[in-house]
Parts: structure tokens; C-alpha cells; sequence
């Protein structure tokens, strides 16, 4: 009793809930307007999801630099980390390897690298003492920890003690100069440290060695730059260098005036004195490879002022070159100031073609293959690439780049003529390209530059396809298969396919353009009839060209007409799909699939357990026996009129359960996505969005033609229980029929059940009103909760 | 007659139910829908502070307590990929605690985006872990023989999709680190308030909503990119809340508001520099400027400009936050924050005004702050 008032209680408020939601739901749309012209929707291109990477190509190759060019140390060519990336990752093993090869070498090499390493990186302080305590002892051995190293054998044989002292003063230093690991926050203990640098002066005039002076001389300047006293640093700079004997120190060969140069641009940066540290940091870059990275770092130039006076401090014009490269390599830069600049100071200057280089990369970015980028609308609205002025840019750097080579005082003519050819055709002038290219082949006997005028012609062929001839296609296969350009140089891969498919396109032939990209599955998503024959007249084309060939290597013509028989069988001309299905080999059906949509089904499922089914028909079948099945029925069905009905349910059965809405979905497509759902009332062609398919996604939603043969069979039938089970059949195709139409609007939320109008409900009212003394009515009440719902109203 | 009483009974009893529905759905309508949010919140000053010296100046000192600023955020690091390819600090903070006494200093940390890519969890943890030792060693090391502790760890991360688990996981961990009272935050972007569903609610104690950088920075025709009236309304919640407002953020949100501005450096037109404080008076000289209109200028010849060199032919557009639109602004927020988000409903929440330098203030004033923190207060 109690079950039965609640039952009760809850009938009651679903439907007082019911007729709410129905009221509101008529009033939704409005309210959804009122709601969205009251709220601003405006939302800022600011906030956004990650851009997708640039698309582009580059057919540069740094080996064209000659080997003075390419030792350059300005990050020219790409951006600052992908160029330095390496260089970035190795810098501490550079300043070890240099400093070891120093040391080594001032043993004439008598002492080996991997054992200086020990005795400079490993040992304690404990072992040095030790070792010095020994060098000292007239008695004692080389200490035996430190036996069979060469350098501590060395030391001790020649009593060596002044280097020894040197490498303990330099391992006490050491704590307080340190940069830690980034985690840890060296702490710089500027008493001990001021000791330390009087200690080391001591040092500087008790040693007899100068190159052990130098080493002091370092030492100390370090310790001030890090203890910040910087005016200290300067101060022994300038006390402490005079000192040094250059001539027994080795003073030019060495690196270690470098590294204290270093520390005197840090100290000179320090007291804002900008011009001096950046002109010192700028001399680092040059000629410290171990310092490189963190005097390319330092460098930095604020005023006009500034960038005068570090000018005014360069000796030669040498130099003043190295300021203005450093200041174009910025990969924001527009170099051709800088590069006029260093072209009028020093025309032989090595910076000069790294410069060009890097230059030309920015334009390849901006223009190559700009007409026919497969991305050119996502680097355009990402990017803003090509920008308004790339145009005019070109033409500027190929004026100058003209004018140096006629020149012709630069030390490699010939990589500006082919610069030239490059930024002709980069600017659109196929013609002067070619004229120019030509020319620089006759002069060119370098064998980098010869491949990178190859690799330049290459690109410009491809460029210049014009129509997807039968000759085009032959060239673009052989240059797949057989140019060696073409695999070395990875960017002729996406160059070619979008040059490809960007003609095929232009010429309407959309199947071809899309197998430049693509695979035929991008296609069955969307079977469209055009493409499909467009397939298959080149398939049985008497004489297909290579490149054809190539793009269509991966299916047969039965892949084809199966795909073309599942688009008919979708539109429901299941005559013409037999027709189709029947030029495929027999001996081939069975590899499409097997399907069973005869199998009576109530629920709206994709996935069904055939265990269940009430039907008769169990037995799966081919996609062509399907189809012949099908006009058998049909056919039967309009001879038997006795067994009439059965067989129209069963077709429409059979067309239910081959749509979208149906198990059996597979008969009739290739794809399903269950997100289509939210859009089926939104889209008149069936065709949906679908990340994965740039031709979209058609969906089988039309059931009119199942309605057609429920209502068919409930009118020819002849007991109630079919009448009835027909036209719940049908009442599902009409709920379905409403989904997809305009008037559906999804339920604001909640996920509430759709509520159906009233003339998609003619059949459940008809079910109602006249078969409700059916056993299936029964059953089905019981069964199908929507049903149930509808029935309480 | 029979037929005719029933059915205009029937009618009756349709047009009863209709009555019904209407008055059903205008109770509905004018009490839930309509209903104004009364509850004031009071809204207590704070500043940001983003460079990495923290040296706080006299004139710097008596704003902030002429304001009654008791919490200064300040960040102390920024974590980035370095060469290494692993995250580490950069940007260091240097405190000096002479002026700081009884100011609450809260660490925030910037940690790029790209830090949270293919990162593993054992990374994330032991990032976290490092996090945790450097503010407190940086925390730990005034002068002064008092330690003190953060009360609240903020994060800035303008995290993405594919970085959203491994972001939301490191604050996870770092919850874990901290003790009670200290708190862990994150800052919101607008773009996360509007579409929490999309971007995901990082699991921390609250949100500072970054309230500014809201237009389009990289086109040139936008005017003011910091801060668009037009724009911020499109955030907000409407004053009065209605069934269809989603605008409830589950996190309680304090504000952050912009008093800064910069110069947008394009070339080719494509940004290519922020430059920070930039102001008409650092681009008066005619022979290297060419004022093209209001806030726009260009390089006529090429020219350093703070340490940025520019060629002839790069446009600048200038920004700021003037505080007549700051006010504007606070009269537009101080109506719908309490809707902006959910419980905790306390009433006090903090307005942190980026950033506090002495170029900054030389245009805000303690007068002209006062003002909008009033407005804010308002409602």
C-alpha cells in the first residue's frame, strides 16, 4: 500500500515536473534570447587554446658557410635555441676540455687529461696538502692515492710545489664562486672572501711563475666580482695584469685572460658601465669559445649612447662588425641595417654570410610556398605570416644582396649569387631565378654550395607545376623515387604534397587532392559520390601515370565499389547499390563484413545482445547478399500478400537498424560518432564535424524510409499484435524523425527526456487509442520507460 | 446544454491551469531569478610586486601604510625550462626586510606553461619539493631574528589542456608540503572564470582573479589591451542573477587590478616586445618618434629604446590603466563580484593592485587609490 502511494506520489511529480519542463521548454528559446542579447558574449582573442605550430618549409643548408663563416659565433640561422641548443647543453664541458687542454699543454703534454681532470675536478683539498707535503719531503713517495696519475708523478718528480699551492688556493675559492644548481642560493661570504683575495695577492707576488700569476690574478679578480666590489675587481685588474710577463705567461695563447676579462665585464656591468662590458663581452664572444654563451648573454646595450660609446671603445673595424652582429642576431631583427653597416666597415667580415642566411630564413618562413601551404589560412590568422611587409622586406635584402655581389669584396661571391637566385624566387620572379641560378652555376665550384643550388632548383621546379598534367605527376614521381635532394632534405617532403594537392584542388580533382595527404579512410567518413568515381575512372584508366599509381596504391577498385554501394545504400537506392556491389568479385563480399538488421529490436542501442531476438531471421549476411535480400523482400512482399506484412516489417526493421539510430549501423557506414548527437538537428546534408576527417562525417539520421514499411505492414497486417508492434516501430521512426528536424531543441540541461510534439506522436497516440488491449502494448509499457512516460500523461 | 457546460467547464479549467503555470513560473521568475545579491564584501588592499629586487622605498612605505596595506605578493621566482631541459629558477628575488616589518609578504611563483609539459609525476614532486625549500630559504633568510613563515603560497600558471593534470597535480602535492594556516592559491584568468568546465579549477584554497591583460595584445588595432570596459563586462555576472547564470566560480576569488603600463613594440606587424613602464614622455623626441595619433607612435629612425632597439618603420601603442578607467572599473566590479563566486561567502576579500614601483605610483596616487578602493567598497 505504502509502494503503491509513493508510485503514486512520484506519477505525480513527474508529471507536474513534465508539464513545467514542457512549459518552460516553450519558453526556452525566448528566454535563451532574451538571456544571450542581455549578456555580452564577446570573449577576447586574448584568452584562447594553444596555437598550433607554424607550418613551412626551409631548404637552407648551414654547410654552405665557408669554415671561417661557420665558426662564427653569432646564433645566426633559426632561433637563438635551436640554434645553440647543443652549443648551450655542452658550454661546461667546454670551459673543462679548454682549461684541461691548457694545463696539458703547459706539461708539454707530458701528463695525461683524464688524470689533470682528477687532480683539478676530484681530488680534496686533503689530497693536494698531501701531495704537496710529499713534493716537498726529500723522503717521501708520491702519495698512494694519488699513484700512477701522471700529473701528481710529474709534480713530485720536478717539484712543482708552486702549482700544487696555486690548485689548493684555487680549491678553497671555489665554495664562494660557485653558481650553484639553480635550486641553491650560493651564499658569498664576503669576510672570508676579502681574506681569501688578500691571501691570493700574497700569493701573486710570492710565485715565481707567471702563468701561476695569471692563474692568482683570476682567482682574486673573481672572488671581488662575486663579492660584489666591483671598483676591487677593477682595482686589481688594473694592479695585478701589468705584473704578468706576457711572454712567459703565454699570455696571447692562453684562455684565462679571457675568463678575467669576463669577470671585468661582469664587474664594469656591475657599476652600470654598460659600453665598456658589453665591447669586453663582445671581444669574449669572439675569441672564448667556453665563455661565449654567457658573454653573448651579457652583452646589453641600452641608448643610442651606449651602443656609441661601445663604438668608440672597438680598435678595429673588425670589432665594430662584431657589435653590429651581435645586435642583428636577435632573431627579432631586421639585419640588413647591421649587415650594410659591417658590409661598410669590413666587407670581408665573416659575419656577413651567417647573417645573410639567417635573414633568408626568415623570409623562407614568410614567403616559400606561401600560395600553396596547406596551413597558409592557420599561419595567417595564428601567425599573421606572411606579414604585410615580407614583400617589401625581400625586395630590400635583394637590393643589398645585389649590390654586394657585384661588388664583389666579399671573400664568397658566389653564395650571394645563389642568394640572390633564392631571393628572386622567393619574391615570385621565376624568371630572374632562373637566369640567376644559371649564372651561379657556372662560377660555382664549392660542393655544399653546387648542392644547395640543386636543392633551390628543385624547389623552384616544384614551384613552378602549374597544372596536374600527366608529365607534372611523372616529374613529381620521379623526384619521390629517385632524387636524393628530395629524401636528404625532409621539407621537400610537405613542399611537394602540398604543391600537389593544392593543383589538385585547382583543378577540381578533390579525391586526388585529398590522397596527397590522406588515406581513403578520410573518405569513408564521407563517401561523396563525386570522389568515389573520380577514384574509380582512374583506377580503370587504360594508361595511369606513376604518381597515380602511387596514390591509389592502397586500395582496390572493390574497396571502391564497396564504398560507393554503402553512399547508395545510405541515400536508400538499394537497386542501384546492388548493381554497384555486383562488379565486385563475389569471392570478395565476405572481406566487407558480415551484418544482420532483421533482428527485432525495441531499445535504442548500438550495441545489442542478438541472444534476445524475437524475430526470425538470425543468419548473418555479406553486404551484397544484404542488399539482395533486401529487394527479395521487397520483391516478395509485393507478390505474397498473405505473408505481405511480415515482410515490410522486416524491411523496416532492416532500415532502422542500418540507421544511425540502429545496431546495425555498420551496414550503411563506416563511422559512427556519438557525439553527432548533440548536432543531429542542426545539420540539413548529414554531414557533421569531425576532428579526425576534414571531409566531415555522414550520418545515416533519415528513418522515413523504415517508417514508410512499418506503416506498410500495420496497414496490411493482420492481427493486432503486429499492428501494434509496427506501430511502436513507426512511433520510434517519428521520435527520430523529430530529432533531427529544426523544431528539436536539445533541453537547456539536466538531460532531460525530449518531449515529443504532438504531430511526431501520431503513431505512439495510435498505439495508445487502439492497441491497448495488445499483449505487446502490454509488454512494451512495461518494457520501453519513454513509452511508459508517454502513456501516463 | 450538457455538452455546452462541460466544455466550457473544460475551458475553465484549462484557462485555471494556464493562470496557474503563469503564476507558478513569475513566483519563480521574481524571486529566484531576479534576486540581487545584498551581501557587501569589503574589499582590503594589497599590492603585487614583480621585479626582483624588493627594496622597498620611503615614499613606497607610507603609501602602503597611508592605505592600511597589510599583505605585499611578491614573487620571488619564476620557473622555467632551463638549458638543461629541466625546470629550474630564474629571476631570483632579492629581499630587503628593512622596510617589509609587519607587512604579510606572500611568495607567488610564475611557472611557464611549458615547465607542465611531459613532465612526470616524480618530476612534478620533486619540483614541488624544490619549490618548497627555495621560498623558504629565501623566506628564512632576513636579517632580522625572527623566522617567519608564509601564511599563503600563490601560483601564477597560465596553464593549458595539455598542461592542466600536471599543473593541477603539482598543487596537489604542494598542498601537501604546506601546514595549516598557510594556504596555496592560484591566479585566474578570465578566461579560465568564464569557461571553468573547459579549463578545470585548480584544487587550491582560493583564486586571485587576474582582472586586466583582457584584449587582443597582438593586433594593433586594439586600443587598450590591459583593460576594456567592453570586454571585462563580458566576465562578469549580470547584477541581478538569474536561473541561466553560470557565473559561479568554485573558488573563493580575490582581485587583482591592474596600475601599470607598457608599450606594445610591432614590427612587421607582429609583436615583437613588451616594454614596461612606457610613457608619451620617453617618446617626445620628433627626430626618432613620429606621433601617428593618440597613444600610437612610430620609429622614424631606427633607435635603443630601454634597452630595446627598434627600426625605422616600428609602431608602438602605449597602455595604461589611467585611474579614471581603474575607477570605471571598480564601480563596474564592486556591484557583481559576490556572484563571481562561491562559498567561502566571507565578506573581506583582498584587492591587490599590480605592481607597486615607484614609476607606477608616480601616476596612482594614495588619493586616487583610496578612490577606487571606496568605489570597490560601494556596493
Amino acid at each position: 500500500m505504502n509502494n503503491h502511494i509513493l508510485i503514486k506520489r512520484k506519477e505525480n511529480r513527474i508529471r507536474k515536473a513534465s508539464s513545467v519542463l514542457a512549459a518552460v521548454g516553450k519558453l526556452c528559446p525566448k528566454l535563451a534570447c532574451l538571456f544571450f542579447l542581455l549578456t555580452p558574449t564577446a570573449i577576447s582573442n586574448a584568452c584562447g587554446p594553444q596555437p598550433l605550430s607554424f607550418h613551412g618549409y626551409s631548404f637552407l643548408n648551414q654547410n654552405i658557410l665557408e669554415k671561417k663563416e661557420s665558426e662564427v659565433q653569432i646564433p645566426v640561422v633559426g632561433a637563438f635555441d635551436q640554434f645553440y641548443g647543443n652549443y648551450f647543453t655542452k658550454k661546461d664541458s667546454l670551459n673543462i676540455n679548454e682549461n684541461l687542454a691548457e694545463w696539458q699543454d703547459r706539461y708539454c703534454g707530458l701528463v695525461k687529461k683524464e688524470d689533470l681532470e682528477y687532480i683539478i675536478y676530484k681530488s680534496s683539498i686533503t689530497d693536494l696538502e698531501l701531495l704537496l707535503t710529499n713534493t716537498n719531503s726529500k723522503s717521501l713517495q708520491v702519495p698512494n692515492r694519488l699513484k700512477g696519475n701522471s700529473f701528481a708523478e710529474y709534480v713530485w718528480e720536478n717539484k712543482c710545489t708552486e702549482n700544487v699551492e696555486y690548485l689548493i688556493f684555487a680549491k678553497n675559492c671555489e665554495p664562494h664562486v660557485i653558481s650553484g644548481d639553480n635550486w641553491q642560493t650560493p651564499q658569498r661570504d664576503v669576510t672570508t672572501m676579502l681574506e681569501l683575495i688578500q691571501e691570493g695577492q700574497r700569493r701573486f707576488n710570492r710565485t715565481k711563475s707567471h702563468y701561476m700569476k695569471l692563474r692568482y690574478a683570476y682567482q682574486v679578480i673573481r672572488l671581488a666580482h662575486y663579492a660584489k666590489l666591483y671598483e676591487e675587481a677593477l682595482d686589481l685588474y688594473d694592479k695585478l695584469l701589468p705584473k704578468i710577463d706576457r711572454l712567459e705567461s703565454r699570455y696571447q695563447e692562453s684562455i684565462i685572460p679571457w675568463w678575467i676579462e669576463g669577470h671585468r665585464a661582469g664587474a664594469l656591468m656591475g657599476l652600470k658601465r654598460r659600453s665598456e662590458a658589453s665591447y669586453l663581452y663582445a671581444k669574449i664572444f669572439r675569441f672564448s669559445p667556453g665563455r661565449r654563451q654567457s658573454a653573448y648573454l651579457s652583452f646589453s646595450i641600452r641608448t643610442d649612447a651606449e651602443f656609441a660609446d661601445c663604438l668608440k671603445l672597438c680598435q678595429s673595424d673588425e670589432e665594430r662588425a662584431m657589435i653590429y652582429a651581435i645586435r642583428a642576431s636577435n632573431p627579432k631583427s631586421k639585419a640588413i641595417e647591421e649587415m650594410a653597416a659591417i658590409y661598410r666597415l669590413d666587407p670581408a667580415n665573416p659575419q656577413l654570410a651567417p647573417l645573410l642566411l639567417q635573414e633568408i630564413r626568415k623570409l623562407e618562413r614568410q614567403l616559400l610556398g606561401v600560395k600553396f601551404n596547406s596551413q597558409r589560412q592557420e599561419n595567417k590568422r595564428r601567425y599573421g605570416i606572411p606579414t604585410r611587409d615580407a614583400g617589401t622586406y625581400v625586395i630590400d635584402l635583394q637590393a643589398f644582396v645585389r649590390k654586394i655581389r657585384e661588388e664583389a669584396r666579399v671573400p664568397q661571391p658566389e653564395l650571394w649569387l645563389v642568394a640572390e637566385g633564392y631571393l628572386e624566387f622567393l619574391a615570385g620572379d621565376f624568371y630572374a631565378a632562373e637566369k640567376t641560378y644559371l649564372a651561379a652555376a657556372r662560377k660555382i665550384t664549392n660542393k655544399e654550395l653546387k648542392e644547395q643550388l640543386d636543392v633551390f632548383l628543385l624547389a623552384m621546379e616544384i614551384a613552378r607545376f602549374d597544372k596536374p598534367t600527366a608529365k607534372v605527376e611523372e616529374i613529381a614521381y620521379n623526384i619521390i623515387k629517385e632524387n636524393q635532394l628530395y629524401r636528404r632534405y625532409p621539407d621537400f617532403r610537405t613542399y611537394l604534397q602540398d604543391k600537389m594537392r593544392y593543383l589538385y584542388e585547382e583543378a577540381g580533382l578533390k579525391s586526388k587532392a585529398l590522397l596527397t595527404y590522406s588515406t581513403l579512410r578520410v573518405l569513408r567518413a564521407n563517401p561523396e559520390p563525386d570522389m568515389i568515381d573520380e577514384l574509380m575512372a582512374t583506377k580503370q584508366k587504360p594508361a595511369t601515370t606513376q604518381f597515380e599509381r602511387l596514390l591509389t596504391e592502397r586500395f582496390s577498385l572493390s574497396d571502391l565499389l564497396d564504398m560507393k554501394a554503402v553512399y547508395l545504400m545510405g541515400q536508400g537506392q538499394i537497386e542501384a547499390a546492388s548493381q554497384v556491389y555486383n562488379r565486385i568479385p563475389a569471392t570478395e563480399w565476405a572481406k566487407y563484413g558480415e551484418y544482420n538488421p532483421f533482428i527485432e529490436n525495441f531499445h535504442d542501442r548500438v550495441h545489442i545482445d542478438s541472444s534476445r531476438d524475437t524475430m526470425t531471421q538470425t543468419v548473418s549476411l555479406n553486404r551484397g547478399d544484404l542488399l539482395k535480400t533486401l529487394i527479395e523482400l521487397e520483391f516478395r512482399a509485393k507478390g505474397e500478400p498473405e505473408k505481405a506484412p511480415v515482410y515490410y516489417y522486416k524491411l523496416g526493421l532492416a532500415f532502422y537498424n542500418m540507421s544511425y539510430f540502429g545496431y546495425e549501423w555498420r551496414a550503411m557506414d563506416y563511422f559512427r560518432s556519438g557525439t553527432t548527437w548533440n548536432d543531429l538537428h542542426r545539420n540539413k546534408r548529414n554531414v557533421y564535424d569531425y576532428y579526425k576527417y576534414p571531409l566531415g562525417n555522414r550520418e545515416n539520421t533519415d528513418v522515413s524510409r523504415a517508417l514508410y514499411y512499418f506503416e506498410k505492414a500495420r496497414l496490411l497486417a493482420r492481427t493486432d499484435e503486429l499492428k501494434a508492434k509496427a506501430t511502436f516501430q513507426a512511433a520510434r521512426c517519428e521520435q527520430k524523425l523529430f530529432f533531427i528536424s529544426d523544431r528539436y531543441q536539445p533541453a537547456p540541461c539536466c538531460n532531460n527526456m525530449p518531449v515529443v510534439p504532438e504531430d511526431y506522436q501520431y503513431n505512439f497516440n495510435r498505439l495508445q487509442n487502439e492497441f491497448s488491449e495488445t499483449n505487446f502494448y502490454q509488454w512494451i509499457i512495461k518494457e520501453c520507460k519513454y513509452f511508459a512516460a508517454y502513456a501516463r500523461r | 446544454m450538457k455538452n455546452i457546460f462541460s466544455a466550457s467547464f473544460a475551458g475553465l479549467i484549462r484557462c485555471c491551469r494556464f493562470l496557474y503555470f503563469i503564476c507558478y513560473f513569475a513566483f519563480f521568475f521574481l524571486f529566484f531569478s531576479c534576486k540581487k545579491e545584498t551581501h557587501p564584501i569589503q574589499f582590503t588592499p594589497a599590492f603585487y610586486h614583480w621585479q626582483t629586487n624588493l627594496h622597498l622605498t620611503t615614499p613606497e612605505r607610507q603609501l602602503i601604510d597611508s592605505l592600511a596595506v597589510k599583505k605585499i605578493y611578491a614573487k620571488f621566482f619564476d620557473i622555467d625550462i632551463n638549458e638543461k631541459n629541466e625546470p629550474a629558477p630564474q629571476a631570483v628575488i632579492d629581499i630587503d626586510w628593512t622596510l617589509l616589518n609587519d607587512l604579510d609578504i606572500i611568495p607567488a611563483v610564475f611557472i611557464t606553461n611549458r615547465t607542465f609539459k611531459n613532465i612526470s609525476p616524480k618530476n612534478i614532486e620533486k619540483l614541488a619539493d624544490n619549490i618548497f625549500i627555495k621560498i623558504n630559504e629565501l623566506y628564512g633568510h632576513p636579517p632580522s631574528a625572527v623566522q617567519r613563515l608564509p601564511s599563503e603560497f600563490q601560483f601564477d600558471c597560465d596553464w593549458t589542456n595539455s598542461t592542466r593534470e600536471n599543473y593541477f597535480y603539482f598543487l596537489n602535492y604542494f598542498k601537501t608540503l604546506t601546514a595549516q594556516p598557510s594556504s596555496v592559491a592560484a591566479t585566474i584568468r578570465l578566461h579560465q572564470l568564464k569557461y571553468p568546465n573547459q579549463t578545470g579549477v585548480p584544487p587550491v584554497d582560493k583564486g586571485m582573479l587576474m582582472f586586466y591583460n583582457m584584449g587582443d595584445l597582438e593586433n594593433w588595432e586594439t586600443d587598450n589591451s590591459i583593460l576594456d570596459l567592453k570586454i571585462a563586462e563580458s566576465y562578469l555576472p549580470p547584477i541581478h542573477r538569474s536561473p541561466f547564470t553560470t557565473h559561479h566560480y568554485p573558488l573563493p576569488l580575490d582581485l587583482a587590478l591592474p596600475i601599470f603600463k607598457w608599450g606594445v613594440i610591432f614590427r612587421n606587424n607582429e609583436l615583437v616586445y613588451l616594454i614596461n613602464d612606457l610613457g608619451k614622455e620617453e617618446l617626445q623626441d620628433t627626430s626618432r618618434f613620429i606621433n601617428i595619433c593618440e597613444n600610437r607612435f612610430e620609429v622614424k629612425k631606427s633607435t635603443y629604446l630601454e634597452g630595446y632597439y627598434l627600426y625605422g618603420g616600428d609602431l608602438i601603442r602605449l597602455e595604461k590603466t589611467s585611474p579614471e578607467l581603474l575607477n570605471s572599473t571598480a564601480n563596474l566590479i564592486s556591484d557583481r563580484f559576490y556572484n563571481l563566486s562561491v562559498a567561502p561567502k566571507k565578506t573581506e576579500r583582498i584587492v591587490s593592485f599590480y605592481h607597486l614601483d615607484s614609476t607606477t605610483l608616480a601616476y596612482f596616487h594614495e588619493k586616487e587609490l583610496k578612490k577606487i578602493l571606496e568605489q570597490l567598497n560601494a556596493n
